[in-house]
């Protein structure tokens, strides 16, 4: 069995609970495994938290629109915004912490999505938007 | 996100967590953290509570690390649940704390 379901947030991190909320009640009718509802709450919480915090709309409010497909075995997202293009994935991987020395406190967010999606996409959606595909799960 | 704290013998602060280590988490506990990371040097942080580990409390977790690693203290983690230990160990915050599964062995990384 699948579930699906969609969420439009704003700029309030009160969303990202909302979504948490909501992501986890589509995995529980579609009967996810708890350790794939939880990677993709982790990739979902770091897409939101940069999106947020860093995403530049260009003097309209901004929109994250959110669509969730879960499955037995895996769970699709599709975040679409309306912010100035930025693709995640283009980025320079940031090296692990390997000892106090090189102990930087930022720039995980994109690690983890890396480290915990099995797959990821970027699109343009014209000069003003992106999308971001997210698979986590076996399949 | 709750946070309390105890006192253990040899001067150990227990640190005990209870809820999600995200925006609004991380948010919640930044400045107590940071207190007790401009005055304790044997500090356990236990993570049997959080139910879930983000980038943010990832930065939360290593200021403190950094504080009291670079005074020659300490910070141990306890219990930490399969997902976190993964963000753990994925950003390479284990080769900064020490990961143990109980307060036992929390103490005894001090002796």
């Amino acid at each position: 069995m699948r579930a699906a379901g969609a969420l439009r947030l704003g700029r309030e991190v009160e969303g990202i609970s909302a979504l948490d909320d909501l992501l986890a009640d589509l995995c529980a009718r579609a009967g996810t495994a708890a350790s794939i509802a939880a990677d993709m709450r982790l990739c979902l919480n770091e897409v939101l938290a940069n999106v947020i915090s860093y995403g530049e709309t260009a003097g309209e409010a901004l929109r994250i629109d959110v669509r969730l497909d879960a499955g037995a075995g895996e769970v699709r997202a599709v975040v679409e915004d309306n912010c100035t293009l930025f693709n995640p994935m283009a980025r320079p991987p940031v090296a692990p912490i390997t000892g106090l020395d090189d102990a930087q406190v930022g720039g995980f967010g994109i690690a983890l999505i890396r480290a915990t999606a099995r797959e990821i996409g970027w699109e343009a959606l014209g000069a003003t938007g992106n999308r971001l595909s997210l698979v986590c799960g076996t399949g | 996100m709750q946070m309390t704290q105890e006192e253990l013998p040899g001067g150990i602060v227990k640190v005990v967590l209870t809820g999600s280590l995200d925006i609004p988490g991380s948010a919640r506990i930044d400045l107590p953290m940071n207190v007790i990371a401009g005055a304790r040097d044997r500090v356990i942080i236990d993570f049997g509570g959080v139910d879930f580990l983000a980038s943010i409390g990832v930065r939360t977790i290593v200021k403190v690390a950094r504080a009291i690693g670079n005074r020659g203290g300490r910070v141990v983690i306890v219990n930490p649940n399969e997902a976190a230990r993964k963000v753990l160990a994925s950003t390479g915050v284990d080769t900064i704390v020490t990961i143990v599964d109980d307060l036992e062995a929390a103490q005894a990384a001090f002796a």
